[in-house]
């Protein structure tokens, strides 16, 4: 029963993946291909989801951008993912005056409201996707290291930690073997959670055009160019919007799920 | 009892006869306290702008601080000796009359019936003071005037300069040279007394209140007063004048337009001589080729960009100032006539990849632009995709930083950027400004000895027309040249309620408030 609960969440999300992985291989039109002729048509037959005010086709954009909105969040989620738990791991078996200075450290980035913080990051790279995934790790990976440190300094304890001691596991053994799989669930839970949000958060830094440089198609950049439509052609920019509704919650659903699962583990 | 019934009747008759008499009196005492009482009301407006604060180097009414003075001027607040008229010709304004001495002296005559709103009567010595403040502080004006003595004498008003400045007057229409009250000098706020319709009875950076005049020079000014709000977001004023909490705007994004295309509101417009226009980086041995210029001279759609993208909210251009009647485009629209010329300088898709190569190296362009004017982040796409059909692969960098990138020189190929060609009747500003091998916005160093020596004849031509013809020579060099390439020409438009009269744009994009404006 629990598996079957996890079951279709996971499916959405592996469709979603192998959807967008594929998205520039299955968009009727071509994406960046301006035709003023067609400017701003509202949806039909030829353009399900429309056309922009350069008369690309809404429906290819949406679905190429896909790809670099999806793997973007996910990017953003590995890189403090990974930051994170090695530093919190390192803090959290270690402790002493490394300890100290990087919780310290994690306490200034936690003290800034994390989407301002990842503007003015994001304002020192130069336009790009990657500036803004870079901008969005470098200021989220200290909830990781907090959770993960959490969670070493209450495993470190347990009897099987002191068992492996004097089996005589060294130190990396001990993290890799014994720490890492009994803390991995619930880091995996709080990265799945974090997709929808960093998918929005991309999309946010996009907006304010710190994201992905034209034509390249994003969904949150594709949002900010047709605002100024949304009363008179609102498809170009609802269109943009579903896509991220759906995603988010995609990933939200699988995130609750999985949390669910561990928690019942 | 006939002599009871005389009385009676007497006595109605008087009454009536009084009544007759009474009535109309008292009718007209009521009209005349209800023209009062309409007199005396005051209206308000509300007036939401992007182009107010900060950002636009405008906060505040100070003429002699950056382009405050553009603020002084368009709110109504400040008058200048001259004004640009619809034809971007000159007119006495707070002068009477003007004459050259000689080729060093100017005369002006000012005007006898002008008071500032301080209340202290402009005369040659008030004007004296305010123009040897703003050559003492302004960063632009002494440069520009090359001004070394004025002298006052009642109402006489003569400037000597340092060399023969034929274009003085056309400053003297400058914003900068509105008159203030020097007396009453600028407050901590930046608010100041002028000649105009209004004044300001608050200023911040953000917003400015205005009220109108009683005791104007030109005139019956409508009891008005008016809060000048700093709206940087497009999209905040559309929404603004939609829910009624502005009741006139200017900056609105050209996709909204249509909304206000109705009965309930005017759209006033002007072509003016703001231009969107692209400077090739000469740095790059790539643009030394003039097949090359022309070939992406051809590729842009002009006609595209202005009609589709704005809305047909613009004009097409065909060099820095707006195209009269009866002028065609060098460089036509003509892709394929692009790739010949790409051909011919060499440039050829040889791997069919889509893009133009030459010893195996691609045809690849660095595209630079600000989104602070709204219109040039979509030229950029345009062009990409344009460029992208002649075989040039276009990387577009928007950026608010774009001077700190153009230190690089190699950061760049291509710079869109947006500017007032003509702002005050003078088109030697343009050339002074961005295209001669001196001029201190030649961003990509165009070098053209012809133009640089039209451009000494036309600093010392004081006749308007031989100065007209010489700017049109200087326009025909650069467009031939393809030394910048001219996309379009701003169409300014202000929207307002319909009950709101007298809210006209010019083309000098100078002057928004005026005697003329009514709020019914």
């Amino acid at each position: 029963m629990r598996n079957k609960k996890i079951l279709i969440p996971s499916i959405l999300v592996a469709l979603l993946l192998i959807f967008a992985f594929f998205s520039p291989y299955l968009t009727p039109y071509n994406v960046s291909e301006q035709n003023l002729m067609i400017s701003r048509q509202a949806p039909s037959f030829a353009h399900i989801m429309g056309t922009d005010i350069y008369g690309r086709d809404m429906f290819s954009r949406v679905i190429a951008a896909s790809r670099i909105s999806i793997f973007s969040a996910l990017a953003v989620v590995l890189l403090m993912a990974i930051t994170g738990v090695v530093i919190g791991i390192f803090c959290g078996y270690l402790s002493g005056i490394a300890d100290t200075v990087l919780m310290r450290v994690s306490d200034i980035f936690l003290a800034f409201p994390g989407l301002v913080l990842a503007i003015a990051t994001a304002g020192l790279f130069k336009n790009g996707i990657l500036g803004a995934v870079i901008a969005l790790a470098s200021v989220g990976w200290p909830r990781y290291a907090r959770l993960s440190r959490g969670l070493v300094l209450s495993t470190k304890t347990s009897t099987y930690i002191y068992a492996a001691k004097l089996s005589g596991s060294n130190t990396v053994q001990i993290v890799f073997t014994q720490i890492l799989p009994n803390i991995i669930g619930q880091i995996i839970v709080t990265a799945c959670l974090d997709i929808g949000t960093s998918l929005m958060e991309l999309a946010a830094l996009s907006f304010l055009g710190l994201g992905a440089t034209p034509p390249t198609p994003e969904w949150g950049s594709m949002i900010n160019e047709s605002r100024s439509l949304l009363q008179l052609s609102p498809w170009i920019t609802l269109s943009p919007g579903i896509a991220v509704f759906i995603t988010v919650s995609v990933f939200n659903i699988f995130g609750e799920s999985l949390r669910d699962y561990y928690q019942a583990k | 009892m006939k002599k009871q019934m005389k009385l009676l009747s007497v006595a109605i008759i008087g009454t009536l006869l009084l009544g007759a008499c009474s009535t109309p009196q008292k009718s007209a005492q009521s009209k005349d306290e209800s023209a009062v009482s309409k007199e005396d009301s005051v209206k308000s407006l509300v007036y939401g702008t992007s182009s107010y604060g900060v950002g636009m180097s405008d906060a505040g009414l100070n003429p002699h601080e950056d382009y405050s003075g553009w603020s002084l001027v368009r709110y109504g607040v400040g008058e200048t000796l001259f004004k640009l008229n619809d034809k971007l010709e000159l007119t006495p304004w707070l002068a009477d009359s003007y004459k050259f001495i000689d080729d060093n002296t100017l005369e002006v005559k000012i005007k006898d019936n002008i008071n500032f709103s301080s209340g202290r009567k402009l005369d040659a010595t008030a004007a004296k003071e305010c123009f040897e403040d703003l050559l003492a502080v302004h960063d632009r004006a002494p440069k520009d005037m090359k001004i070394s003595e004025i002298k006052a004498d009642g109402q006489t008003l003569t400037f000597i300069t340092t060399e023969p400045n034929p274009a003085l007057i056309n400053f003297l229409a400058e914003p900068y040279s509105a008159l203030i009250d020097m007396k009453t000098g600028v407050d901590a706020n930046k608010n100041v007394s002028g000649t105009g319709p209004y004044k300001a009875t608050s200023v911040s950076d953000t917003e400015i209140d205005l009220t109108s005049r009683d005791d104007y020079w030109d005139g019956n000014v409508a009891k008005t007063n008016i809060k000048v709000k700093s709206v940087t977001d497009g999209d905040t004023l559309t929404m603004g004048l939609q829910s009624g909490e502005l009741d006139a705007v200017y900056g609105l994004p050209y996709a909204s337009y249509p909304l206000f295309e109705n009965d309930n509101y005017n759209i006033n417009s002007a072509a003016t001589s703001r231009a969107f226009f692209l400077q090739l980086n000469f740095d790059n041995d790539l643009f030394q080729d003039k097949n090359i210029r022309s070939a992406i001279a051809m590729a842009i759609d002009k006609d595209g960009f202005v009609n589709v993208l704005l809305g047909g909210h613009g004009k097409v251009a065909n060099g820095p100032f707006p195209m009269q009647d009866g002028d065609s485009l060098n460089y036509s629209f003509s892709p394929d006539k692009s790739k010949e010329l790409l051909g011919a300088a060499g440039w050829s898709d040889s791997d069919n990849d889509g893009y133009v190569d030459k010893d195996g190296k691609n045809f690849e362009i660095n595209f630079l632009t600000y989104p602070g004017r709204s219109e040039l982040p979509v030229l950029a796409q345009s062009i990409q995709s344009n460029l992208k059909d002649i075989g040039i692969k276009v990387n577009i960098n928007s950026t608010e930083n774009y001077l700190e990138v153009m230190k690089d020189s190699k950061a760049w190929d291509i710079l869109a950027s947006a500017m007032v060609t003509n702002p005050t009747g003078n088109k030697e500003y343009f050339f002074d400004m961005t295209s001669l091998s001196d001029s201190p916005k030649n961003r990509g160093h165009y070098s053209n000895a012809e133009l640089d020596e039209l451009a000494k004849t036309l600093s010392t031509t004081f006749d308007p027309d031989k100065r007209d013809e010489l700017a049109k020579q200087m326009s025909d060099i650069l467009v031939d040249d393809c030394g910048f390439i001219f996309v379009s020409h701003l169409q300014m438009s202000l929207v307002s309620k319909k009950n709101i009269k007298g809210l006209t744009p010019m083309p000098s994009d100078y002057y928004e408030f005026s005697k003329d404006l009514v709020i019914e």
